[in-house]
């Protein structure tokens, strides 16, 4: 198990150097073959890991393998002592299952999407990179190595957001990202100090006794971690950054930003969620965020035109939910949503890629329309994509998102009314979900095409379209094989749960009542999804028309609520002008010093220059005055 | 005998001369000499002082400095030689290659 654990974190390693070495002698297909074959070996390895873990009894299934000694600090109830090794259990080999399968098909996916672009080698070397920090995020046995993970898929967030850096958005989108990410990275590392001085350790594999027994813990502690998974999985108030990261090519916008680093957060939160539990209100803050992200996404994917943005957007909601999840210590359920969203957002951001593809870059919404009949078999993917991400029985999505509100209601059912509130946000979500996703599909795909008549759409070619019904296969098996909580079918939550903390609160609904509820979301969901279909279907005019004539509220909508304005008025602004002040002050008083004394000394040397003006009778006048001046001295 | 102070009397004639002459005159033969002449009005000190007080210093003095301008003619000398080679001339007024 060491070899495979070790060849795990490895193999993306070495490729990642040697495509970053050598890629620029490689042509064409080739470091996209390398590095799906390579991706595609790393999902081997993690269902060799899977299997063997699932070979052991229930309590018995770890492995902690240690490579070698990293730090050793300090002595006694001070010692720091880490070692660089890998810690397997349900939880994180569940994240490397999908990590390096979906990121495999993604792989596959960019052979051809990068075929023509400049500077393959140096995508898939990024691509590889940030599989290496992926793995090490989710399999390092101890906190500071999921730390370095954690940078690791910040920075390769950046690389891959600004792979097109000529284009000054997609540079400045990169360093949105990095600097946002880094806002909550205090968080983390807060939260990391704080728990070695209250436990003396970081290994997962010292700190699960510890955790198992704790019965208090610091809210603040566990809020710094939270910040820390608010950044990195996009949660209010620091989300701005994932919309913006569209600017990287769409496959890592399906990697990176849907599928598998933005989940870093609620991985964080389930790894340590013991802490949460214990820690008094800060699950009820983990709650309200993710429900209050769900919702503030959700209304602004109403009003997106950027293909990308409402899926973006989405991917924000969605987060949301599993946070809510978490907040309600459905830690399983939130798990669970976790792998379906990977699966049908994967799906439909490779579908959009598709799409773009097709359309030579064009990501207006309003300039596609009609393109089923041009690409069929990416308009069936996408759709059942589109169907999972709604919520629509029997897609994936379905299964994951109504456990999580079936949690909340039992919640407020079991007396607690204020878990109705949360309820409703989802219920409502759920609703706007379904709304932009079916105006989503149909201004794409559905009534007459407003597609520039020079563009010809034309089906992805073969490695995108495997890609795409893959996935579309597991969009659609993915949930209910995964778990059906009403039927009591939950192979995900019997794997996972051991190594989670209880839920604090009941979570068990009366069956009538469950599955009454669960007709009531279906309900919802179909009915918003027709609503939104016929509203942007057949005729485009009126729909356009409402669109630009809009309200006061849908013109918030479409601004996006205008937070990036908002940030950029409080805080980029004031410390724009704190940098402008400091570089006033360096320019006139530090360089003024410095240039004066530089200047007083030119200035006195111009004076005195005058008197060294090479005529010999001048310089022996001047010294015959100086030894007058001088004897006058002396005899004085 | 003659009194001391004709003596430093005729010392700073001679030394005035030499002034004059080293700051008014263009051609640096001319200098040369003047400078020589301030010399030498610092010898007739010397002696004169030595007359009347302590013979050996006084003189010895006067020795070294003849000594000194016997080297500094040396040197003089051969830079005037080398400026005129230079110049075809030898007045220090054309020279001006040292203004800063």
């Amino acid at each position: 198990m060491n070899l495979v654990a070790g060849l795990l974190l490895i193999l993306p390693l070495a490729m990642a150097a040697l495509l970053g070495l050598f890629g620029k002698r490689l042509h064409g297909k080739t470091p996209g073959l390398l590095a799906f074959g390579m991706a595609a070996t790393c999902f081997g390895l993690a269902v060799a890991a899977f299997l063997h873990l699932r070979g052991l009894p229930e309590e018995a299934r770890f492995v902690e393998a240690s490579f070698w000694r990293w730090l050793d600090l300090g002595s006694g109830d001070q010692r720091l002592a880490l070692d660089v090794g890998v810690w397997l259990d349900p939880l994180s080999v569940t994240w490397a299952l999908f990590v390096t399968g979906v990121g495999s098909l993604i792989f596959l996916y960019s052979i051809s999407y990068m075929e023509h672009e400049e500077g393959a080698w140096r995508y898939f070397s990024y691509l590889c990179l940030f599989l290496f920090s992926m793995l090490i995020l989710v399999l390092g046995e101890n906190l500071v190595l999921t730390f370095l993970g954690w940078e690791g898929v910040g920075l390769c967030s950046y690389l891959l957001i600004g792979f097109d850096y000529g284009k000054e958005v997609a540079a400045r989108a990169g360093r949105k990202a990095f600097v946002v990410n880094r806002i909550g990275d205090v968080g983390f590392l807060i939260g990391m100090f704080w728990t070695w001085k209250l436990y003396g350790t970081l290994g997962h594999g010292e700190m699960k006794p510890i955790m198992a027994a704790v019965t208090a813990v610091p809210p603040l502690l566990a809020l710094g971690y939270f910040v820390g998974a608010c950044g990195k999985s996009a949660q209010l108030p620091l989300f701005v950054w994932l919309p913006d990261a569209m600017a990287g090519p769409t496959p890592v916008s399906a990697l990176i930003h849907a599928a598998t680093m933005v989940t870093a957060g609620i991985y964080l939160v389930l790894r340590l969620s013991p802490l949460f539990v214990a820690a008094e209100w800060a699950l009820d803050v983990v709650a309200w965020t993710g429900a209050a992200t769900a919702l503030f996404a959700g209304l602004i994917a109403l009003r997106q035109r950027d293909i990308k943005r409402v899926l973006a957007y989405s991917t924000v909601s969605q987060l949301g939910y599993m946070f809510l999840a978490c907040g309600l210590g459905a830690f399983g359920a939130a798990a669970f949503h976790v792998i379906t969203h990977a699966f049908f957002k994967a799906l439909l951001f490779l579908g959009a890629g598709a799409v773009i593809h097709a359309l030579h870059g064009e990501q207006d919404l309003w300039k596609m329309g009609g393109l089923k009949h041009h690409l069929p078999k990416t308009a069936r993917a996408m759709t059942a994509g589109a169907f999972a991400l709604a919520g629509i029985f029997p897609f994936a999505g379905f299964f994951s998102k109504d456990e999580i509100l079936g949690v909340a209601f039992a919640q407020g059912y079991a007396g607690d009314p204020s878990r109705y509130v949360l309820w409703g946000m989802g219920v409502l979500t759920a609703a706007l979900t379904a709304f932009y996703t079916a105006r989503m599909m149909t201004l794409c795909f559905g009534g007459t095409s407003r597609v520039d008549p020079h563009l010809h759409p034309h089906e992805a070619p073969a490695p995108m379209a495997i890609a795409l019904q893959v996935l579309m296969v597991a969009s659609i098996v993915g949930g209910a094989a995964l778990g059906f909580e009403a039927l009591h079918w939950m192979p995900l939550h019997h794997w996972i749960d051991p190594v989670l903390a209880a839920p604090p609160h009941p979570t068990h609904l009366p069956p009538a009542l469950n599955w009454g509820l669960m007709a009531l979301a279906m309900m919802i969901a179909v009915l918003a999804w027709r609503i939104g279909a016929k509203w942007y279907g057949g005729d485009f005019a009126p729909a356009r028309q409402a669109e630009l004539t809009a309200p006061r509220f849908a013109k918030l909508l479409q601004g996006r609520f205008f937070v990036d304005e908002l940030y950029a008025l409080l805080i980029v602004r004031p410390l724009r002008f704190v940098a402008e002040l400091c570089l006033e002050f360096d320019r006139r008083v530090v360089d003024g010093l410095f240039r004066g004394a530089g200047s007083f000394s030119a200035l006195l040397s111009t004076t005195v220059r005058l008197a060294q003006n090479g005529v010999v009778h001048a310089y022996a006048f001047w010294m015959v005055v100086g030894a007058v001046l001088l004897l006058t001295l002396a005899l004085a | 005998m003659v009194p001391q102070a004709w003596y430093l009397l005729l010392s700073a004639l001679l030394f005035g001369l030499g002034i004059a002459g080293f700051v008014a005159r263009r051609n640096t033969l001319v200098m040369f000499m003047s400078v020589e002449l301030m010399l030498n009005a610092a010898n007739v000190v010397f002696l004169a002082a030595a007359r009347d007080h302590v013979p050996a210093r006084g003189s010895a003095c006067a020795l070294f400095v003849i000594a000194v301008a016997a080297a500094e003619v040396a040197v003089g000398l051969a830079l005037v030689l080398a400026l005129f080679r230079l110049r075809k001339s030898v007045q220090a007024d054309e020279v001006r290659e040292l203004r800063a």
